[in-house]
């Protein structure tokens, strides 16, 4: 039972409060105060770290079961972009793994028959039957790259030093294929040897994983880990945040090994271009004046440090035997696309006040915006109008989840911001 | 217990289907009880539902009254909360409703010039500190944590960081408005002329913060609902934006202006344990000359246990610096803050250096692995909030054993009283709490001056895991160690773990138990409002008590 594994964290929480709001030393207003999407849009206890830590020990101890409230539990469950918040703020106090006691409620759900949501099975169903989310055909996953003269990696005899990963949403999303057409023109710039795995390029998985379904995500695991052995993928560049994740994290959990012990290192493109500044191999020469604010996805900043695997016990104090190093948001990446958007003349950064690793969700994460869009919505709305107090005019970030959520909040609350991804901005600074 | 229908009805009807609900998975989130070990509170000792049977959301004062009218004509319990931190929170009875205040969170007005804040019960200290920041002024920083409600730490007497300066809570609450549990509303202090306004806690009448104090009638929630309180604010000559540096875990607060902040840890030449009452009493001696000059904004003497865990960053850490003896001793830890000037600041520095030069301190220097551990990382969050929540790292547990008020030398007094009780038992035949690791046991230590020495604070702790056995371990360490300062007529309150000590110590306060039980009847005819008891009350029996007291 995948809650078993998860007893002490859940029924240790001193309900102490400090998963519902950012970092305390960070706060800087009454408005901008808390940091967790779930409980502020669902209010009651619940829908907090700290409720589904009593309702996870509630599971365990038979006080609650799925029987009688299954369609409350489910929803309680799955409204919340497991965006860590919770997790990352509760480690500065306890030393409990939160984000575990969530993934548990998922993956206990799916073990009972009764999770994912009806949505998060079309995303699973269509990896199975298309490679991807959007259920879209194969053949139309590398159309982004016509007429850019980018090596296959799956064809025969084809190598680079550089797997330059795509990511079903910028490979399909019409509008968001500027995205890749623009990164694969800044690897070359940079003369980086690099390649893509064409039509068959496969998700990452990580919707799987996200919402509970380890199984499926253990099979689209092994699809893509086998593709990049044979392609001998030694460093992965991506832009979405969440495939990054699921390559960095989640395949090592998998395979029950550290990050850094994989056989590959992948590196968010945000990453990979801030060392290609910092080699010289990139240097902005055009002026963009525009006053922007930067929005942290989660899967890259709070969420994006490299795991240490750990398979141990609980020992007395709740100490580990052997020690185990809990991820606690403290090397995330948020410096480096900080440093990209500060590089580019003309620009200025202005900070929104909930940033890095106590920055406020974009709302869409781990299937929320498909199995909960009023969720979904109400916290791109809440972010948006904390990105129009700086005084910006466009909310940068770099992912194609963060960015069409806060597309859409803008629209639905009339803002005349404007979403920008980062690559795009780098795009028009190196040109000229 | 099912909830009524007929009342749930009525309930749906004044807040609307989406603020009220009886579904046992959302009263599950209400269910447990942080800061006691297991098989302290009563209902789960006695194997009963410790689920609440239902909460609601109310928006507004109005819809409190309402609340407690329902309850009186449909007779179920209820029980209000602020954050939910404490056992105050906690139902102690079947078919009982929670008032979860989370929609109402507004800071109705904050009052430069008058210094005071008037708010409603969910807004958290951390929010309002921000806001009045921007002004130039402050809160009292929570020893419960930031994030509790401001509203019922006020009510409850919480403790503050820089209680030096501001007292506890009740110094700082300047009116309120309450609803009582008969569903009237009653305003104290100055609002108490219709009009006037909330910014002295005088007003005519009799003070009637004593109806807060729900110790007295069950386990501290007081009578009926507090939905508005007006709190003083202090000047904060700091940043309007707190500095930070680092990230997660690894942040420190090292930014603050030297010209407006300083940071001083104060040790005496003396062995620990053997000559810790020679340490407490020179911190004293201390605490009453920095008194007479009134001087410094924080000044509190912190036991070794609070420095580790306060102090850090991980759990493996806090055992790492205890293997190290980062912190050989308890330490005097004062904060001095600009409020007037530099001059300021300057002449309190001089005159803190003669004053510990007088009473035989050593300044804790710079490169000293303490110095390092606490002015380093977490001096500043003192005048944030006390992160007492951090208290729970060494076991993922932990409890205010008991809380005494005294003036300082009898809190020294009650301390070592308390030390020598807990380590006969930790040492002795008995081998109680064997398994328990010095300093992470049940100590006292941690002596907290107020209003420049006026009164003083102190508790004594207990870091049980949640094994039943050490659990019931600190209870019977903590009962012992109560008796004790009962024994000796020293301590002016003991609550907490013994929540319902109020009652049993009453006849030592000239049965003071007995005029609140007729208030308590007067305004709770069907005792709706918080009955019972959350924390089991044989720790010490009454009877027990008044042999110990002589019926006194």
């Amino acid at each position: 039972m995948a809650l078993e594994k998860i007893e002490y964290d859940a029924s240790h929480c001193q309900r102490c409060s400090t998963c519902k709001w950012s970092h305390i030393w960070e706060i800087k207003s009454h408005r901008f105060a808390r940091n967790c999407p779930s409980i502020w849009y669902g209010v009651y206890d619940a829908y907090a770290a700290q409720g589904k830590n009593d309702i996870a020990t509630g599971l365990l101890k038979g006080e609650i079961d799925w029987n009688t409230s299954r369609d409350k539990l489910l929803e309680i469950i799955y409204r919340c972009p497991l965006c860590a918040a919770c997790d990352i703020n509760c480690k500065r106090i306890m030393d409990l793994d939160i984000i575990g006691v969530l993934d548990a409620l998922r993956e206990e759900a799916c073990e009972k028959g009764y999770g994912p949501l009806p949505q998060h099975k079309e995303f699973i169903q269509s990896i199975m039957n298309y490679d991807n989310v959007w259920k879209q055909p194969r053949t139309r996953r590398a159309n982004w790259a016509k007429k850019l003269d980018v090596k296959d990696l799956s064809k025969k005899g084809e190598k680079a030093e550089v797997l330059y990963y795509v990511g079903c949403t910028y490979a399909y999303k019409p509008g968001m294929e500027t995205v890749p057409q623009g990164t694969a023109r800044i690897m070359k710039k940079a003369g980086i040897d690099f390649g893509i795995l064409g039509a068959k390029e496969v998700c990452c998985g990580g919707i799987a994983d996200n919402v509970g379904d380890k199984k499926s995500f253990e099979e689209i695991a092994d699809k893509n880990l086998k593709m990049f052995e044979e392609v001998g993928a030694k460093t992965i560049v991506t832009n979405c945040p969440g495939c990054f994740m699921t390559f960095s994290e989640k395949y090592a959990r998998y395979l029950k090994k550290d990050t850094k012990d994989l056989p590959y290192v992948v590196k968010h493109s945000t990453v990979y271009i801030d060392e290609l500044i910092q080699q010289g191999k990139l240097t902005f020469k055009k002026n963009i004046p525009l006053r922007v604010t930067y929005h942290d996805p989660c899967h890259l900043a709070r969420r994006g440090e490299p795991y240490k695997h750990w398979e141990g016990k609980r020992i007395q104090w709740g100490l580990t035997d052997p020690p185990r190093e809990l991820n606690r948001g403290v090397n995330g990446n948020y410096e480096q696309p900080r440093n990209i958007l500060k590089a580019i003349p003309g620009v200025n950064l202005v900070e929104m006040e909930r940033i890095k690793e106590y920055a406020w969700c974009c709302g869409s994460g781990a299937g929320s915006k498909s199995a909960y869009p009023d969720f979904a919505l109400a916290v791109s709305k809440e972010r948006i109008e904390e990105a129009e107090a700086t005084g910006a005019s466009a909310i940068v970030s770099a992912c194609p989840w963060c960015e069409a959520n806060l597309s859409d909040g803008i629209d639905a609350s009339g803002s005349k911001m404007k979403v920008l991804d980062i690559i795009d901005l780098v795009e028009q600074a190196l040109e000229g | 217990m099912a909830f009524s229908v007929i009342a749930y009805k009525a309930l749906q009807d004044v807040l609307g289907e989406d603020n009220v609900t009886c579904d046992p998975v959302v009263c599950q989130s209400y269910s447990r009880v942080q800061w006691l070990p297991p098989g302290v509170l009563q209902r789960e000792r006695c194997g009963l539902d410790m689920r609440p049977a239902c909460v609601a959301m109310p928006n507004s004062t109005e819809e409190v009254q309402a609340i407690v009218k329902i309850a009186n004509r449909y007779k179920f319990p209820f029980i209000p909360r602020g954050s939910g931190f404490t056992f105050s929170a906690f139902p102690t009875m079947a078919g009982t409703l929670v008032i979860d205040p989370k929609r109402m969170n507004r800071i109705i007005e904050l009052d430069e010039q008058d210094m005071y804040a008037v708010i409603e019960p969910y807004v958290s200290f951390v929010g309002l500190q921000a806001e009045a920041m921007k002004v130039g002024l402050t809160v009292p920083t929570p020893l419960a944590g930031a994030h509790v409600s401001c509203l019922a730490n006020y009510s409850w007497h919480g403790a503050y960081g820089n209680s030096w300066l501001t007292g506890i809570g009740a110094q700082n609450l300047l009116g309120f408005e309450l609803v009582l549990p008969t569903g009237d509303i009653v305003r104290s202090g100055s609002m108490a002329c219709p009009g006037a306004g909330y910014f002295w806690n005088d007003g005519p009448g009799p003070d009637l913060r004593g109806f807060l104090r729900g110790g007295m009638f069950g386990h501290a929630g007081g009578m009926g609902m507090v939905t508005k309180i007006s709190c003083k604010l202090w000047q904060w000559p700091g940043p309007s934006v707190w500095p930070t540096k680092g990230n997660a875990n690894e942040k420190t607060s090292s930014g603050f202006p030297t010209d407006q902040f300083r940071w001083y840890m104060i040790k005496f030449p003396y062995r620990y344990p053997e000559e810790e009452e020679m340490e407490l009493k020179k911190s004293a001696e201390l605490f009453y000359e920095m008194g007479k000059a009134e001087i410094a904004c924080v000044a509190t003497h912190l036991a070794k246990q609070f420095l580790y865990t306060y102090s850090s960053q991980t759990k493996q850490d806090l055992f790492d610096n205890m293997k190290n003896n980062v912190f050989p001793c308890g330490f005097v830890v004062v904060g001095l803050q600009a409020v007037t000037s530099l001059k300021q600041l300057e002449y309190e520095e001089k005159v803190l250096k003669e004053l510990v030069a007088k009473v035989g301190g050593l300044f804790v220097q710079e490169d000293e692995p303490a110095y390092r551990t606490w002015i380093g990382r977490v001096a500043n969050e003192w005048l944030r909030f006390g992160n007492a929540q951090r208290l729970a790292r060494p076991s993922d547990n932990f409890s205010i054993g008991s809380s005494n008020v005294d003036s300082i030398d009898m809190i020294v007094f009650d301390i070592m009283e308390g030390n020598k009780v807990e380590r006969e038992l930790l040492e002795g035949p008995e081998h109680l709490g064997k398994d328990f690791v010095q300093p992470l046991s049940v100590h006292g230590g941690w002596i907290s001056p107020q209003e420049y020495g006026y009164w003083c604070l102190m508790t004594t702790d207990v870091f049980p895991e949640q094994a039943p056995e050490q659990a019931k371990e600190a209870i019977e360490i903590i009962g012992r160690v109560t008796r004790k300062q009962v024994e000796n007529k020293s301590s002016a309150a003991v609550i907490h773990l013994l929540g319902p000590s109020y009652e049993m110590l009453g006849p030592m306060f000239g049965n003071i138990h007995l005029i609140m039980k007729k208030f308590k009847t007067e305004f709770d005819p069907y005792n709706l409002s918080n009955p019972g008891y959350a924390v089991r009350p044989d720790v010490v029996s009454p009877a027990e008590l008044q042999k110990m007291t002589g019926g006194h």
